[in-house]
């Protein structure tokens, strides 16, 4: 809300040239100012002139060349306006001035007539929207004076922003009792009961149906004249924001503004009866609105109508027929008091958000009603020259109770830490509206009708901490308290860190993606529409379902950086996958889980694995593939102390998101945590990644957390030298290292710590379908220094080994 | 003797004069083979002693010994100058170019957000905070009734909140991680529930998804100036020992008094700059002390109290790594990510 200090000083005394402090102070109290404008602001360079001669443009049908006194000197303007004649005095901006509008003055020359200066009108000084003409000034302002102190431009207005809790703040009466006791004063606001000028309601008569109306005061007042409103409150609605429409419509913002309750007047003609009646709507009732929209309503909107038809939408906005026109005469004012709720739910469906709508959801002060009546019929008698006013209707069907909270200054200086006293608890929230009345420690303390958010204790203490500053509460910690149960997230962080930090000594770069995917992610990775979670209303297509795997994602994510020109990646996420509990089709209870939510981490690497441009290492890239990722990935799960863990081939049907001969499953502990591969060229195309080889990781955090962070114990270092003996041979091609492995373990060779195979080689000199290995072996005691024959001994027992099971040729 | 004499003396003259003529070690190995080896004139007149008279065998041994020795000195002497030299040599042939760069190896990076919640959970650590998680698919009830945010809350509108049933949602903020804790251990709560909330919102400063963390403390005797300290304390560690904190007075339904909290800009250090809009300020989570009506729905004692804080992870990085677009955040661009290492 944009408050002018102009008017805000009609109810106490406030000096303009300290809004920043009282802006300060709102914000410190959680009315928040959100900007503080001066309307001088720009005119400082505009005066007044007297015109002195008005020519027509020589080359111009529709200019006029000036000749204006501004004082100092005469100047030549050219101005495009039609309203003014010599003589006349107008305000001109002169050369080098700064208009709010963002206009800067020069001199110029307007079809070859040079013009030193502006005249201007009224929306280029920032007042109305609507100008027509150059302002005239009146006769009387003295040239060559600030134009803007002739024009009462010296308006301050701060913009406020209320909290949703606080209607009380949503007119000047509530601002003006905030500032007030900022300020240490009292405001001035009275109302006086305007006589009505006939007996009774004038036949008017209201009946409320729907009980969300609290209370409804309708007033007739007849022979009213449409005519425009006078300057003084144009300018205090548009200093609002809200645009003039005819005295009687103004006259209903003007209160609003004033008090912060809404108010509607509607045309007597369009009202069968003269009766209102305030009900559900029925279905299918339509109405069609003031701003000419067209509403199908529900049977949960509140309605204002007459015994044949819908009127207006209660709280929310007038209909278009009973609206005030031209040629109204009569009308009925309606201030009333809706359930918050019930205009909010109405305001949401039917999507009107509206200055009347917006107060009501926040609620007014039902007990205020009649002076806000008094008011508006006191404006009208003043600006409307009514034939008759006749006596209000007022119907109440729910009459508010006083509030009463109890409280001792003890509690509150322990709630808030700050010393506070009985004394000081008045002093702060008398002068807000409250009443603090005290028996023996306990302080009564009554809440004022307008503060519909105090309700209980916190409330009150709410006030005191901000009435007193919550900058004069002192900062402390409270005692350590370390509960033993709580622990079981943070073991969760520090191995995801053990993770991250691994990875990150790979090259791995650590990214997050939504989780959310596109509806057709799932069923690529062999889920079915039953697996997954939908969102009910997401936000774009490619965010319509909760991701099964974060497989997709990664895949989404090369994509990204492939459009962008990156080519070598290796990134990883660690994140959940979410799958439907399939069984949840009714609506799950609070204590029903309602989807399995599991981590994962996943990791993608593509291209070169180094540093492409490394004199060290030469020009040729190293290409990741397989075998890098499962190094990488056994790595990791030794550093993450995974006591036994194994890659073994992939159960049939599992994880067809891998190249089928090029991909394997992750054990830890004897149990299946995860995959390993190339993913498969199927699906890389369906992400427009065809051409490229893309290796893949996925393990299922929830498992590795379970076997991770085995005990360490350190052994005795060998005393003895050991002894390495290597063998190679050629074998078949399909003889795995696994098979071969097995068998050397099998030979049961004594002495043997240590084998693996340390080359590969199937190119030139070669045959067909064969390929060579080397493997290595590692001898060694605790007791003693092994012979040489005693390794050939074992040697020769592991070469019959292999030469049982496979067709191999060892090669010296 | 005086045979003897001559020829050690011409044997002297004819080594000295050889000697000053060896230039590197190598000829000087054939040197001292030429002069003291078994083929050597020095080796062959010591072999010869014995054919002299006894009498003058020790003589003749000394003056042969003496030339050897001297001989020998003249050796160790210019072997261990052409050493020296020859070890300059070899260190001015091995001059490598150190401008030249090193194997670098490529380093990765921990997400920005992961970043931020790391050092979150480091400075909160020390103060007795627990890590507590929670499920992102939340029942409705958990998300907001039993935060005290009433049915006709804006906050529960389709347009904010993702809905996948009726009253399950996509969990708007960590609270329900800290209602279930409530609802799940007596007090005294000492928590922290960091991780990924969604709401529907989507431009440059929203993204449908983002992180928070949330604090809760509850326990007997906590008051709103524990929750100012603790505050000051994060603000400090956080930001830096000379920032400020500012509490402002606001609204939000879970909490009562509620607050918003404002940090000493990072850009300006309290001048006023285009980030704190002049201000001086930035404003960094939303706190407060727990509503009553929370307690009531976890069934806590009356006497209990405590406090609640609340803050984007992406915010806070955002501010402390100078990133202009949150939507970065989720790109996956390995160019944005290598800036973290
Ligand atoms: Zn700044």
């Amino acid at each position: 809300m944009r408050i002018s200090l102009n008017w805000l000083g009609t109810f106490l005394d406030i000096d303009k040239s300290k809004a920043s402090f009282i802006a300060d102070a709102l914000t410190n109290r959680g009315i928040e100012v959100e900007a503080i404008e001066f309307q001088s602001k720009g005119l400082e360079k505009v005066v007044v002139g007297k015109i002195i001669t008005k020519d027509k443009h020589p080359n111009a049908d529709k200019l006029s060349v000036l000749s204006v006194d501004v004082g100092k000197e005469t100047l030549q303007i050219v101005c495009g306006a039609s309203n003014m004649k010599s003589g006349d005095k107008v305000a001109v901006s002169l050369v080098g001035a700064e208009l709010p509008n963002g206009l800067v003055i020069k001199k110029t020359k307007i079809r070859n007539v040079e013009s030193s200066g502006m005249c201007c009108s009224m929306s280029e000084l920032g007042l109305s929207k609507e100008a027509s003409g150059i302002i005239i000034l009146p006769e009387n302002a003295k040239v060559g004076t600030h134009a803007a102190e002739v024009l009462s431009l010296d308006d301050v207005f701060i913009t406020v922003a209320t909290p949703p809790n606080r209607g009380d703040v949503l007119g000047y009466i509530g601002i003006a009792r905030e500032v007030a006791s900022i300020l240490e004063q009292k405001i001035n606001y009275s109302v006086t009961n305007v006589k009505s000028t006939a007996k009774g309601a004038g036949g008017l008569e209201v009946e409320i149906k729907d009980d969300h109306c609290y209370r409804y005061i309708g007033r007739l007042i007849k022979g009213v004249k449409i005519k425009p409103s006078p300057d003084w409150m144009i300018r205090r609605l548009e200093a609002a924001g809200l645009r003039s429409i005819n005295n009687i419509v103004d006259i209903t913002n003007y209160v609003m503004l004033e008090t912060g309750h809404p108010l509607h007047a509607f045309d007597l003609r369009q009202i069968s009866g003269a009766k209102i009646i305030v009900r559900h709507a029925k279905d299918n009732e339509k109405i069609k609105l003031l701003d000419e929209t067209e509403k199908k309503l529900r049977t949960s909107d509140m309605m204002i109508t007459d015994p044949k038809k819908v009127l207006a939408i209660a709280g929310v906005m007038g209909g278009i027929e009973s609206g005030i026109s031209d040629d109204t005469t009569d009308i009925i004012i309606e201030c009333a008091c809706f359930d918050p709720s019930s205009i909010r739910l109405t305001s949401k469906f039917h999507n009107i958000l509206t200055d009347s709508s917006y107060r009501f959801e926040r609620g007014v002060d039902i007990d205020f009603m009649g002076q806000v009546m008094e008011k508006t019929t006191a404006l009208y008698k003043e600006l409307a020259d009514p034939k008759e006013i006749y006596e209000p209707v007022d119907v109440i069907t729910r009459k508010r109770s006083e509030r009463v909270v109890e409280l001792t200054a003890k509690a509150a200086t322990d709630f808030i830490g700050v010393n506070i006293t009985d004394l000081e608890i008045e002093k702060l929230l008398t002068p807000i509206g409250f009443h603090v009345s005290k028996t023996g420690s306990t302080l009564k303390i009554t809440v004022p009708s307008f503060r519909n958010d105090v309700t209980m204790k916190a409330d009150i203490y709410e006030e005191i901490a901000r009435l007193n500053g919550y900058d004069k509460i002192p900062a402390e910690l409270p005692a350590v308290v370390i509960s033993a149960e709580f622990s079981d997230g943070t073991n969760d962080e520090r191995l995801k860190n053990n993770i991250r930090n691994i990875l990150k000594g790979f090259g791995y770069l650590e990214t997050i993606t939504y989780s959310f995917v596109p509806d057709n992610y799932h069923t690529l990775l062999g889920y079915s529409d039953d697996d997954v979670i939908k969102l009910k209303n997401p936000i774009t297509e490619t965010m319509k379902i909760m991701r099964t795997s974060l497989v997709t994602s990664m895949l989404e994510s090369v994509k990204y950086n492939f459009n962008h020109r990156n080519m070598d990646l290796r990134f990883f996420e660690i994140g959940k996958t979410y799958l439907s509990r399939k069984n949840s089709g009714h609506i799950p209870s609070p204590t029903e889980t309602i989807a399995n939510e599991q981590e994962y981490i996943c990791g993608i690497c593509t291209g070169n694995v180094i540093n492409a441009a490394d004199w060290t290492r030469g020009t040729k890239p190293e290409n990741c593939n397989f075998y890098t990722v499962k190094g990488e990935v056994a790595t990791l799960l030794a550093g993450l102390r995974i006591p036994s863990f194994d890659f073994v081939d992939i159960n049939p049907g599992k994880a067809k998101y891998l190249h089928p001969g090029a991909s394997c499953a992750v054990k830890c502990c004897g149990k299946e945590c995860g995959y390993i591969g190339k993913v498969h060229p199927d699906l890389a195309h369906k992400f427009d990644l065809g051409g490229s080889d893309l290796y893949i990781f996925e393990l299922a955090f929830d498992h590795l957390k379970l076997v991770a962070n085995a005990g360490l114990s350190g052994k005795e270092l060998p005393k003895f030298p050991l002894i390495r003996r290597d063998l190679s041979f050629m074998v078949p091609i399909e003889v795995r290292d696994d098979k071969i492995r097995s068998n050397i373990k099998k030979a049961g060779a004594q002495s043997l710590k240590n084998y693996g195979v340390f080359d590969l080689y199937n190119g030139k000199g070669i045959p067909e379908g064969q390929k060579s290995m080397a493997y290595y072996f590692v001898f060694g005691s605790d007791e003693r220094t092994l012979s040489d024959s005693e390794v050939d001994n074992s040697m020769l027992k592991i070469i019959d080994g292999l030469k049982k099971e496979f067709l191999i040729n060892i090669r010296t | 003797m005086l045979d003897l004499n001559s020829k050690l003396s011409s044997l002297e003259g004819a080594l000295k004069a050889e000697l000053s003529s060896v230039k590197d070690l190598k000829s000087l190995d054939e040197f001292k083979i030429k002069a003291l080896g078994k083929k050597s004139e020095l080796y062959q007149l010591t072999r010869n002693i014995g054919e002299l008279d006894p009498a003058q065998r020790k003589t003749a041994g000394a003056l042969i010994n003496k030339l050897k020795t001297y001989i020998e000195q003249n050796i160790a002497e210019l072997e261990a100058g052409l050493k020296t030299d020859d070890n300059k040599n070899k260190l001015s042939s091995e001059v490598l170019d150190i401008t030249m760069p090193g194997r670098v190896y490529p380093l990765g990076a921990s997400h920005p957000v992961t970043q931020v919640l790391n050092e979150l959970i480091e400075i909160f650590k020390p103060l007795g905070y627990s890590i507590a998680n929670g499920p992102e698919i939340e029942h409705e009830y958990y998300n907001f009734d039993v935060l005290n945010i009433p049915r006709e809350h804006p906050s529960r509108d389709m347009q904010d909140t993702f809905y996948i049933m009726d009253n399950v949602v996509l969990r708007t903020h960590t609270s329900p991680v800290q209602a279930c804790t409530m609802l799940q251990h007596t007090p005294p709560v000492r928590i922290l529930s960091p991780g990924r909330v969604y709401r529907s919102d989507y431009d440059v400063t929203h993204t449908p998804m983002f992180h928070q963390v949330e604090g809760l403390v509850v326990d007997r005797g906590i008051k709103f100036s524990h929750l100012k300290g603790t505050l000051l304390y994060f603000a400090k560690r956080m930001f830096g020992e000379k920032t400020s904190i500012r509490l402002r007075p606001s609204y939000f339904p879970f909490t009562e008094p509620s607050a918003e909290l404002d940090v000493t800009c990072v850009a300006c250090k309290g001048k006023g700059c285009r980030i704190c809009k002049n201000t001086g300020w930035l404003e960094i989570l939303g706190c407060g002390m727990v509503n009553p009506n929370v307690f009531k729905y976890c069934n806590y004692p009356d006497d209990v109290t405590g406090f609640a804080f609340g803050m984007g992870i992406e915010r806070i990085a955002m501010l402390k790594y100078k990133i202009g677009d949150l939507r970065s955040f989720f790109e996956g661009d390995v160019r944005f990510l290598r800036q973290f290492q």
